[in-house]
């Protein structure tokens, strides 16, 4: 039982982050029909700059904090400057060129973090040490908050998305960015809005699990991959799937643990892509639907 | 230049500036000795794997991440019956080459479901699956500790290097020929076509579904051969060479060499495979180095060091041929240049004696043949269509006769470009019936129909914008493409039926394009040309392959009245030919003359049908369309 | 300064100085022709080419780090002492981007391009394993230093040796360490989820038979995994208890695995195999588990914890001196590991020249007794590439953030009665020796 709990907590927390990551993307994807694949490289820059700013600067959690989220939030302009650089109204955007035009900035992110932070790992400062026992099982109690923040995050995005004019432009250019534009809703402030908020909220997945998964200059495309199968698992709907697909992909990965000896381990290392090439064939809206098949 | 065989003169031209670009890129590193044989063995290579993605991007606008796990599987193939069953390298090869094709075949069917992004994403999950599979499951794949004792290939008294490096470039040269020939053929400019514009493509009969998969497939293949003389060369696989990173140089490759002329995949290889070796000195800069690279080509360059060739080239032949005195092209005859200054009226005329002689004759012979009077080739019955809960089509009936011009007339929103989708098969029909030229109609996929004899126009014109004029036309005159292996085989050896079959072809798009008085601009992009030129080249490519029925959506719409009056003279050339237009118009005018027959829709109900005449008079018409 | 001089710093006093004529004379010639004015005719000379292929990037871009400026360092000794015979060293380093085939393509570049005598490298077992034909195809030697030497294909060990001398089979040997000072007799393992975890589970159940302990269960967690309590509270709830824990894993994935177990209550000795054995990469071992974590390193590592009897110990600071003095950092294991790498070529390049199929030759069965700053001595036979005795080698533990001496592992297996007989054995079974 114990057992059973610990890997259902490892799965959640671990699903919490790939949830986070995973409605960046999908908040992108709404707003500008671009697939962001540097989602991944907020969470590992705004991780890196905060732990330096905390440990090798001393400064307070809060203003590193919000130092960070100032950083982040131009990341995320200049992403969508870079992007929609060559957009003009008349030639609309390559979503081939820019899905690839992302994919550069994974490496170029890498590439910086490699030279600023070296081939280390590194570990950020941890909102609370320590952990809880719950039932037998160990709770960290950085996952615990970890947790609690992607869901409070994600009722956030949620009420703004529904209750906000931002939110409900948001979703104007989801149903057609076109008649959005008609509608007079500036587009592009909407997409730029989008990549501001969804480079936030990768940079506060990172700050949160650095002092759990430590950071290395690679893990902006692990992070990245983790999110994308997120996204595609749980469908299309702006807050709901990629939380309900990061939480489902999570546990599904950790409750191989269960086997005995080293078996779980080596499928954990498979299963999420199988899962999602099963759920291509099978249910390619994902598992809460959305537009996606054509 | 000699009409003779202008796509073997392309061809050859293509050779010429893939050997002297890649002279251009190779002698300079020789020299400077960064070109070391190893760097020659190792392109040959990536230069398939490459070649690999290029066919199937560059062609067809897919771009797959998925690549890197054909090519692990075709490198882990060899080793991995080595081990087990101390196979030749031969049969590891072909092993690899079955389970890729197999993979390729049921995966490629569920992500060519997906759309464009999509692709990516899924192809991507594969290939990291591809990883994941060969790290983990080590009691076959070695996982971590990789795979050694992969059997060299020695060729008579050779060394073993020696004679790889042979197979690898004779290898890589074969399927360099292969695919240039594809790219060149009647089977690229229907992938190109897709590429530019799925569902115009399949109206020019080009069954896209299936050419793709194949296409994915073909591509899995020539990535498996890659993967199968990579290992050779190394002696030993490890699933560190398979990982993201080794993605990212690929797509690096692909994108900095060009997209979409395979030849552009040499060079960039090349480049790449010295890169590193240039950038020394940044050491700890080298990934950042190669990120901005990436993100400058994509950015800057999308076309690559091949394209920017290209663009040269054109931008060369074009002042050449500014410079050169303007003579009417030999083949042209009395056509183009000569007749367009006489006047509409002569000029069609004019022209349809040569072009329409043909075609005519065929028409003729066909209703000959069947010595009946002129038969009904469109029966609609009882046809609905709703969208929500819209009726936008509403129990219509009526039949079409051979040899006619049915215009179909209503305002806005009566469901006219609906019925000529349903007709067409964009839409696929949910209620009702509909037959023509004596097959049932619904349930077939648009490049059936189009195969069949239907050919459409669209009401916002869909051209490839990607290819040229004449290609347009090519791709509509060559019947597209039944996206069969055999098809693509035939292409890609350049059988001599293919060849003249191409130039048949396009001596035929060009009578069309003399026709509509576009001959001299049948090397331009279309992109280039007019709004009301474009339509034109829309209905040529819809008629260059000589249907029997015609649908024409708003074709008018947007001409001036010089085109319009073309586009008259020839609909009805093609009516005395014996094809059956139906056509959408709200130019009444236009309509009144042209029409043996009109049907008239509103709110998806068919609420007259009668001579021009007959239409004009009729107070249900007029109370629709003075909004009573 | 003679390279006389530098060899006799590294080894202990005891040592028969069979290299040292040869180095003798070569200086003593250099010495004359300086003299008489002929220095530029020997600096004339062509130069002998050493290539240098490490990895840069990557999780282990640190081991490179330091074994790059512990190769260079030997370099740099033979240089400033004016080369061999007159003949300075090149060095041509690349990067192998942490790529196989990347490897694979600068070894023939090296081999074929620049002809050099020999390479230092590749480091990465991962790279290694890429292109271990490589070095055999182009007749040229290499210099390695794979964690796991074991995995390296048979054929290829004739031009693949290795000069990392606590690998992860001799860190497994470190349970008789466990077993003697501890009395431990069931363990639990927590190992990563891929072949070389798998392959170390294995050798750790092996050599706990052997010695007469109960290995319970062999757990394993990806090794990207950050959260290692599903494991260990599974460890943790054995019945009845075990009594020390085995991990393997480098990086966070070791130090996680570490640390976690005080979460998880598994308060047992725990023996750590893998790459986290430099400072930096235990910094965050709390203190707790530090003291009850055990290893086996090479001396130079717990220098100035050894006993003053110990005979290497003289080499061992030395060499840490000298490092300290020129790089101003404190010398790592890999940092003792890149100078041998560096001076096992360097020396059969003094002993039979430039041509790199001599060298080999040399390096597997003239060079013998050969003393490394690692604090051991090497014997490569064709058969034994790795030519070390793996019990030769220390216990630490972690306390203040470094490793200190806590005991000789021969001496455990000595106390426990092993024979050399079963680790030759074993060492076949698991092919750390050729048949």
């Amino acid at each position: 039982m114990a057992e059973f709990l610990q890997v259902l907590f490892t799965g959640l927390s671990q699903g919490g982050i790939y949830a986070l990551i995973g409605i960046g993307f999908s908040l992108v994807n709404m707003s500008t029909r671009v697939l962001n694949l540097a989602q991944g490289s907020y969470a590992l820059l705004g991780g890196f700059v905060f732990l330096t700013l905390a440990t090798r600067y001393g400064l307070p959690l809060w203003a590193a904090l919000a130092l960070v989220l100032v950083f982040v939030a131009m990341l995320g302009v200049v992403t969508e400057r870079i992007v929609s650089l060559r957009v003009r109204p008349w030639r609309p955007i390559s979503h081939d060129m820019a899905i690839l035009t992302t994919l550069a900035l994974v490496v170029v992110a890498e590439g910086a973090a490699f030279l600023i932070w070296g081939p280390d790992p590194q570990r950020g400062p941890a909102l609370q040490r320590g952990v809880v026992n719950v039932l037998g099982a160990i709770l960290i109690w950085q996952s615990v908050w970890m947790l609690v923040i992607t869901l409070v995050i994600a009722a956030g995005l949620q009420w703004l998305l529904i209750r906000t004019w931002l939110g409900r432009s948001m979703r104007a250019c989801a149903q057609n960015p076109l008649t959005a534009a008609l509608l007079g809703i500036d587009v592009r402030r909407v997409g730029m809005a989008a990549f501001t908020l969804s480079a936030v909220i990768g940079a506060l997945a990172g700050m949160l699990v650095s002092p759990i998964t430590w950071l290395d200059y690679q893990i902006g495309g692990e992070f990245m991959l983790k999110g994308v199968l997120a996204y595609l698992l749980g469908g299309e709907l702006a807050i709901a799937g990629p939380l309900v697909g990061g939480l489902v992909l999570g546990l599904v990965e950790n409750l191989f643990l269960l086997f005995p000896g080293a078996t779980g381990g080596l499928l954990k290392q498979v299963v999420p892509m199988a899962l999602l090439i099963v759920m291509l064939v099978w249910r390619p809206q994902g598992l809460l639907g959305g537009p996606r098949a054509r | 230049m000699t009409a003779g065989s202008p796509s073997l003169l392309i061809r050859n031209r293509t050779w010429l500036i893939a050997l002297a670009a890649y002279a251009a890129t190779v002698v300079p590193l020789m020299t400077s000795g960064l070109l070391y044989a190893d760097v020659v063995v190792t392109s040959g290579i990536f230069f398939i794997l490459v070649m690999a993605m290029d066919l199937l991007f560059g062609c067809a606008g897919l771009l797959s991440f998925g690549h890197i796990g054909f090519f692990a599987i075709g490198a882990y193939a060899p080793a991995v019956l080595a081990k087990f069953f101390a196979a030749s390298l031969l049969s590891g090869t072909l092993a690899g080459l079955v389970v890729n094709l197999a993979l390729a075949l049921t995966l490629g069917r569920v992500f060519l479901r997906l759309s464009g992004s999509y692709f990516m994403l899924g192809t991507l999950a594969f290939g990291i699956m591809v990883h994941a599979v060969i790290r983990t499951w080590y009691p076959v794949t070695g996982g971590d500790a990789g795979l050694g004792d992969i059997p060299r290939v020695v060729l008579g008294s050779l060394s073993p290097q020696v004679s790889l490096a042979i197979v690898i470039w004779v290898s890589a040269a074969l399927l360099f020929w292969f695919s240039l020939n594809l790219s060149a053929s009647r089977v690229g400019r229907a992938l190109r076509a897709i590429r530019g514009d799925a569902v115009s493509a399949a109206c020019c009969g080009v069954d896209v579904p299936r050419l793709r998969i194949n296409l994915f497939a073909l591509s899995a293949c020539y990535a498996s051969i890659s993967g199968s003389l990579f290992a050779a060369y190394n002696g030993a696989v490890h699933p560190d060479s398979f990982a993201l990173s080794a993605l990212l140089d690929v797509l690096l490759m692909l994108f900095f060499g060009g997209e979409g002329t395979i030849w552009g995949a040499l060079i960039g290889v090349t480049l790449l495979r010295v890169l590193p070796d240039l950038s020394g000195p940044l050491q700890a800069g080298k990934i950042l180095f190669s990120g901005v690279l990436f993100a400058v080509i994509i950015f800057l360059f999308p076309m690559g060091v091949a394209g920017a060739l290209k663009d040269g080239m054109r931008r060369l032949g074009r002042a050449r041929d500014e410079v050169r005195p303007h003579e009417p092209a030999a083949t042209a005859g009395e056509g183009a240049s000569g007749q367009r200054a006489a006047g509409d009226e002569v000029f069609g005329q004019g022209v349809a004696s040569e072009g329409m002689a043909r075609a005519g004759t065929r028409r003729l012979r066909a209703a000959g043949a069947s010595g009946e009077p002129p038969p009904a080739v469109i029966e609609v019955e009882a046809l609905g269509q709703s969208f929500g809960g819209l009726r936008a089509v509403d129990a219509v009936s009526f039949s079409v006769e051979a040899g006619t011009i049915r215009s179909l007339i209503g305002p806005n929103g009566a469901g006219k470009s609906t019925m000529l989708n349903l007709l067409s098969g964009v839409q696929s029909v949910r209620e009702g019936r509909v037959s023509g030229l004596g097959h049932r109609l619904e349930g077939l996929s648009p490049d059936r129909i189009a195969r069949l004899g239907v050919r459409r126009t669209f009401q916002h014109e869909r051209l490839f914008a990607h290819l040229t004029v004449i290609e347009n036309v090519m791709v509509g005159c060559e019947s597209g493409s039944d996206g069969s292996v055999r098809d693509l085989v035939r292409c890609g050896l350049a059988l001599p039926s293919t060849r003249s079959e191409a130039q048949r072809a396009r001596a035929a798009s060009l009578a069309w394009l003399e026709r509509i008085g576009l001959a001299d601009r049948a090397d331009d992009a279309v992109s280039a040309l007019p709004h009301g030129l474009r339509k034109l080249v829309e209905v040529a490519r819809a008629v260059a392959a000589l249907p029997q029925v015609l649908l024409l959506d708003e074709t008018a719409a947007g001409l001036n009245a010089t085109e319009k009056a073309r586009l008259k003279v020839l609909l009805r050339s093609l009516r005395d030919e014996g094809v059956t237009t139906l056509l959408i118009e709200h130019d009444m005018a236009f309509v009144m003359d042209i029409s043996d027959r009109i049907l008239v829709l509103d709110f998806g109900r068919l609420i007259a049908e009668g001579t021009p005449d007959a239409v004009r008079r009729d107070p249900a018409v007029l109370a629709a369309y003075l909004g009573a | 300064m003679s390279t006389t001089a530098r060899t006799d710093r590294i080894v202990p006093s005891d040592r028969t100085s069979r290299h040292a004529p040869g180095s003798r004379i070569s200086s003593l010639a250099f010495a004359a022709m300086a003299a008489l004015g002929l220095c530029s005719a020997a600096q004339a000379q062509e130069p002998i080419k050493l290539g240098i292929l490490l990895t840069h990037v990557g999780p282990t871009a640190i081991f490179a780090r330091y074994e790059d400026k512990g190769a260079r360092m030997r370099i740099d000794e033979v240089n400033r002492a004016g080369g061999i015979k007159g003949r300075r060293i090149e060095v041509i380093g690349y990067d192998t981007e942490g790529k196989p085939d990347r490897a694979g393509t600068l070894f023939r570049r090296l081999a074929q391009e620049d002809k050099v005598s020999a390479v230092i490298g590749p480091d990465s077992i991962y790279v290694l394993l890429g292109m271990s034909s490589v070095p055999t195809e182009s007749k040229v030697f290499s210099m390695a230093a794979p964690g796991n030497y074991e995995l390296v294909p048979m054929k290829d060990r004739q031009w693949v040796a290795s000069a990392w001398t606590a690998n992860g089979y001799t860190m497994v040997l470190g349970l008789a360490w466990l077993k003697d000072k501890l009395r431990v007799g069931r363990v639990g393992m927590l190992t990563t989820a891929d072949s070389i975890g798998e392959m170390i589970g294995r050798e750790a159940t092996d050599t706990a038979k052997m010695l007469g302990m109960e290995m319970v269960q062999v757990l394993a967690q990806p090794a990207s995994d950050r959260d290692l309590l599903p494991s260990l509270t599974k460890l943790n709830g054995m019945k009845p208890g075990i009594e020390g824990l085995v991990v393997f894993g480098s990086g966070p994935y070791g130090t996680i695995a570490m640390n976690q177990t005080d979460l998880a209550g598994v308060n047992v000795p725990i023996l750590y195999i893998g790459g986290n054995i430099i400072p930096e990469l235990i910094k965050d071992v709390t203190p707790e588990t530090g003291k009850r974590t055990f290893l086996t390193v090479a001396r130079n590592v717990v220098a100035d914890t050894l006993p003053a009897s110990d005979p290497y110990i003289a080499a061992a600071k030395k060499f840490n001196a000298d490092y300290q003095a020129k790089y101003k950092e404190t010398p790592t294991q890999p940092s003792a590991v890149g100078y041998d790498m560096a001076s096992t070529v360097i020396d059969a390049i003094e002993n039979v020249g430039s041509d790199p199929v001599k060298i080999r030759d040399y390096i597997y069965t003239k060079q013998k007794d050969f003393p490394m700053a690692q604090g051991i001595r090497t014997n490569r036979t064709p058969s034994d590439a790795y030519g070390i005795d793996p019990r030769d080698v220390v216990v630490a533990s972690i306390e203040g953030g470094r490793f200190v001496f806590k005991g000789y592992l021969k001496d455990s297996y000595k106390a426990l009665g092993i024979k050399d007989e079963a680790i030759t054995e074993q060492m076949r079974r698991f092919k750390m020796l050729a048949d």
